[in-house]
């Protein structure tokens, strides 16, 4: 294209794992082991129900044993995987917070299954007092600390960006395309959306619980393939992001709502993570860390998406709204 | 990709259009197996008739750089590079020069032949 800048190309950072990513990803399997192991030992042992949740010293709910592996097994299980993801080249940026969540959920899974059961067993009852010991449970979600401190921090550069203008003539008008694709977020709707399946069977085969989970699974496992392929365009009518798989718009405004745009590099944990994100004064649809179209709006707020090369979407977009 | 249009050009619309894709397939900003906008969508954004966009979508299909699918809109081929767009212009230039010689089109092809 005529007015396309190239981009500087800034020394790239090695996206390949390292040992120690390695050494933090076999570690997520720890979990793993450790309740396929329990679960084969205290097997004959535990009681057909657990209990799930405790008021005070009392039991107040249960669920049957199976469904309690399941979900923990299953959780710890879902972890590990997605530290193998976390391994490609593709996720080498949010590597090391993948390693963290993993890790929390992976640890705190365990916890609970080896509390519970452990109590069970340990006290001989099926309904046991447990005093403290379910906080030991969620304080296993600290597992997480282990694998992201062992993955080697990256360094964040900010890549430099010649800037850009789209001078159009009075008689011209100008109109922007691009579809941005987030294979991690297609993987993790892939993998969640078969959990949902496992869970949906699992409670249909035992009569109700666990129903409100494969729910939770299902919706997160839409929103990720929401966001899983993204068109974003900037013309007459202004900018809009779709979600090219759903069909759905997420974000649409006028080129009255919009003040002027800017490139920026931005990091998705100063915008509060991932996806459709809303904080006081700025929004933004965040699918990578990196280089994002940043918009002022006239109502004083900002709006942000990632895209690779914001630049000219964001020089038309000024000019456009300028006219 | 970037797409421009100006209503005050001597160049025909959908001629603009044709051009500024095969730039970008050959600076690598459309690489192959992109898919173009859908032909509604790209004529609402520039409001220009959509049948426009449709004819410059066709005049790149014929040059065997999009390929249009029913269903799935137009998207540049995968062996569409920058030396089957170079093709393209030099026939475009003989024709061109032929045109403007008063050769006739078999007298062109017969021309090519021999060659072969």
């Amino acid at each position: 294209m005529p007015d396309q800048t190239t981009i500087d190309a800034a020394p790239a950072l090695d996206p390949r794992a390292t040992n120690r990513d390695r050494l933090a990803v076999g570690l997520l399997w720890l979990p793993v082991v450790t309740v396929v192991v329990t679960a084969l030992q205290w097997h004959d042992r535990l009681p057909a129900e657990l209990p799930r949740q405790w008021n005070g010293t009392e039991v107040t709910s249960t669920s049957p044993t199976a469904l309690m592996l399941a979900i923990t097994g299953g959780i710890a299980l879902l972890a590990a995987l997605a530290g193998l993801a976390a391994l490609s080249r593709r996720t080498a940026d949010i590597r090391r917070t993948l390693l963290l969540v993993a890790g929390c959920a992976a640890g705190l899974g365990t916890g609970i299954w080896l509390v519970t059961a452990g109590l069970v067993l340990v006290t001989g009852s099926s309904k046991p007092d447990a005093g403290g010991w379910p906080l030991l449970g969620v304080l296993a979600g600290a597992f997480g600390l282990i694998p992201f401190v062992l993955s080697p921090r990256r360094p964040f550069e900010p890549q430099p960006y010649s800037p850009v203008s789209v001078p159009l003539a009075a008689s011209e008008t100008g109109a922007w395309f691009t579809t941005v694709r987030v294979p991690l977020f297609l993987w993790l709707a892939g993998v969640l959306g078969l959990a949902t399946v496992a869970l949906a069977v699992l409670s249909a085969v035992l009569g109700g619980p666990g129903s409100g989970g494969a729910v939770t699974v299902g919706l997160v496992a839409l929103s990720c393939l929401a966001f899983g392929r993204l068109r974003v365009s900037v013309d007459r009518r202004g900018l809009r992001v779709m979600s090219a798989l759903l069909g759905l718009p997420l974000r649409r405004l006028r080129l009255d709502q919009i003040v002027s745009a800017r490139a920026e590099t931005i990091a998705p944990m100063e915008w509060g993570g991932w996806g459709y994100r809303i904080r006081p004064g700025r929004s933004a649809i965040v699918v990578a860390s990196g280089p994002a179209l940043v918009v002022e709006r006239t109502n004083g707020t900002l709006f942000a998406v990632t895209l690779p090369e914001p630049e000219l979407p964001a020089a038309l977009l000024t000019t456009l709204a300028a006219r | 990709m970037l797409f421009r249009v100006d209503q005050a050009s001597s160049v025909s619309i959908a001629d603009q259009l044709a051009v500024q894709v095969r730039a970008s397939v050959v600076d690598g900003t459309l690489a192959p197996g992109t898919r173009l906008p859908p032909a509604r969508e790209l004529a609402s954004a520039l409001d220009i008739n959509m049948h426009t966009v449709l004819r410059a979508y066709k005049q790149l299909r014929d040059d065997g750089i999009l390929e249009m699918r029913q269903g799935r809109g137009a998207s540049v081929r995968a062996d569409a590079d920058a030396g089957t767009v170079r093709l393209t212009e030099l026939a475009d230039a003989l024709l061109a020069e032929a045109r403007k010689l008063g050769v006739t089109l078999p007298d062109v092809l017969t021309l090519i032949q021999t060659r072969g």
